[in-house]
């Protein structure tokens, strides 16, 4: 069992889909999936007490704006990767349909394969088509066109719609700040470099292992 | 085909070290030298400062919960790929600060590729034991010398002309748009982490077909089966 963390709005759990879909398919494993709202990000910040002078002002400064620059470049390079132009990439949307679609389908007991196709459907229509994702109808055509169903979605939304935070919250008491993240035999993996060890891991560590 | 690749390191990164094979690895694979540049990481002022004693209980700690959190996993994810090599890394008892180090990188650098090379594996290597003070000159020195690299002259480039040139690369390195290491660039283009060493080899081998992903690469157990 892998538990996989994902945050529907970001490029990098998007392009982990195809990679992990590919362990999947080598190595049969149970997935949980579990959304998230939002990652850790950058956790720079300052340890001063209030009134201190900062001596590290610039160094800081210049640290800041080079990794905005380089953040940015991998995010060019991730819409490349994933063959959509870089200000389709740039789209910003609150993750919370999406991720409460993920979670129906959980409860809905989906299969892999349903799963897969939700998420690959979730993140063309928020970044290729900018179709909203934001709503209770727009997670229903992303639900449709997935080829899940929908009776009982309204619903369950209402009447159990489960806590995102406490998942988030959950998430971090397990070591994940960021996504996507892999969790095997309480081992945490944040990114998708990872996938050639995890798939190692699950094939009983035969062999020499991808470093 | 691109030949130049700068390849930016710092001593007290663990990502640094589990890099530095892989990295070697394509100065083989593409006939090229690398340039190799200190990029001395202030830690302390994007994850807080900590301190521990020789048991590993924390004895000073500036850092946020979630700062820790960050910490402990960089440790943690750097050590199992360092456990697979058969590499010995053990986490530091503190903040050092590397620039001595760093100092020391530039003036093997001078020296030539096989003193450079001698400096940073043996470094790398009794660094993540914990058996250097890396803020002991003497130290540093004693590095040096173990490389083949002549000594005479270096305590007054290290206070001096070694010194004065660091401090002002690593404004200019920031400058550059690097922050972390390891980080390559080839023509302009950087790639921050060992988990873009895949990209690195495709840029090195003209950027033919399409920009592969991010992954660990898995080019030393290519050796390693070979061999």
């Amino acid at each position: 069992m892998i538990s996989v963390y994902l945050n529907f709005s970001e490029l990098s759990s998007w392009l982990m889909l195809a990679p992990l879909q590919k362990l999947c398919e080598k190595v049969p494993v149970d997935l949980m999936w579990k959304p998230m709202l939002s990652s850790l990000g950058n956790i720079a910040g300052s340890n001063l007490k209030t009134g201190q002078a900062d001596p590290l002002v610039s160094y800081k400064s210049r640290r800041a704006d080079a990794r905005q620059r380089a953040a940015k470049r991998e995010d060019e390079r991730m819409c490349e990767r994933l063959g959509i132009n870089p200000e389709q990439g740039k789209r910003k949307i609150a993750p919370v349909y999406l991720s409460l679609g993920m979670v129906w389908m959980t409860d809905q007991s989906a299969g892999q394969q349903e799963c897969f196709s939700f998420a690959k459907t979730a993140f063309l229509k928020t970044f290729r088509d900018g179709a909203d994702v934001e709503s209770l109808s727009g997670l229903q055509v992303v639900m449709e066109e997935s080829g899940f169903r929908t009776e009982g979605l309204a619903h369950f939304l209402e009447s159990q719609a489960p806590d995102l935070d406490a998942i988030r919250q959950d998430a971090v008491d397990n070591g994940v700040f960021n996504s996507p993240a892999f969790v095997i035999e309480g081992e945490v993996f944040h990114g998708r470099e990872h996938l050639p060890l995890i798939q190692w891991m699950l094939q009983g560590r035969q062999g020499v292992p991808p470093v | 085909m691109s030949t130049k690749l700068e390849v930016y390191i710092d001593l007290k990164s663990p990502y640094a070290f589990i890099a530095k094979d892989a990295t070697y690895q394509l100065e083989q694979d593409f006939g090229i030298e690398i340039d190799w540049y200190p990029l001395t990481l202030n830690i302390g002022s994007f994850l807080g400062t900590a301190k521990k004693d020789d048991s590993g209980k924390v004895t000073e700690s500036s850092r946020s919960s979630k700062q820790w959190l960050a910490v402990k996993y960089a440790y943690k994810d750097a050590r199992r790929y360092a456990v697979l090599r058969g590499l010995t890394l053990k986490g530091t008892q503190k903040i050092w600060d590397s620039s001595l180090f760093a100092i020391g990188l530039m003036w093997a650098k001078r020296q030539g590729r096989d003193e450079l090379k001698r400096y940073l594996d043996d470094s790398y290597e009794r660094f993540w034991k914990r058996e250097l003070d890396i803020e002991d000159p003497n130290v540093i020195v004693g590095q040096l010398r173990a490389s083949g690299c002549a000594v005479q002259g270096f305590e007054s480039y290290l206070a001096g002309e070694g010194r004065e040139y660091h401090d002002r690369l690593q404004d200019e390195i920031l400058d550059r748009g690097y922050y972390g290491v390891p980080t390559y660039v080839i023509d302009g283009e950087a790639y921050f982490g060992r988990q873009h060493l895949p990209r690195v080899r495709w840029h090195l081998q003209g950027q033919v077909g399409a920009l592969p992903d991010i992954s660990y690469d898995t080019i030393l157990e290519k050796r390693l089966v070979a061999s």
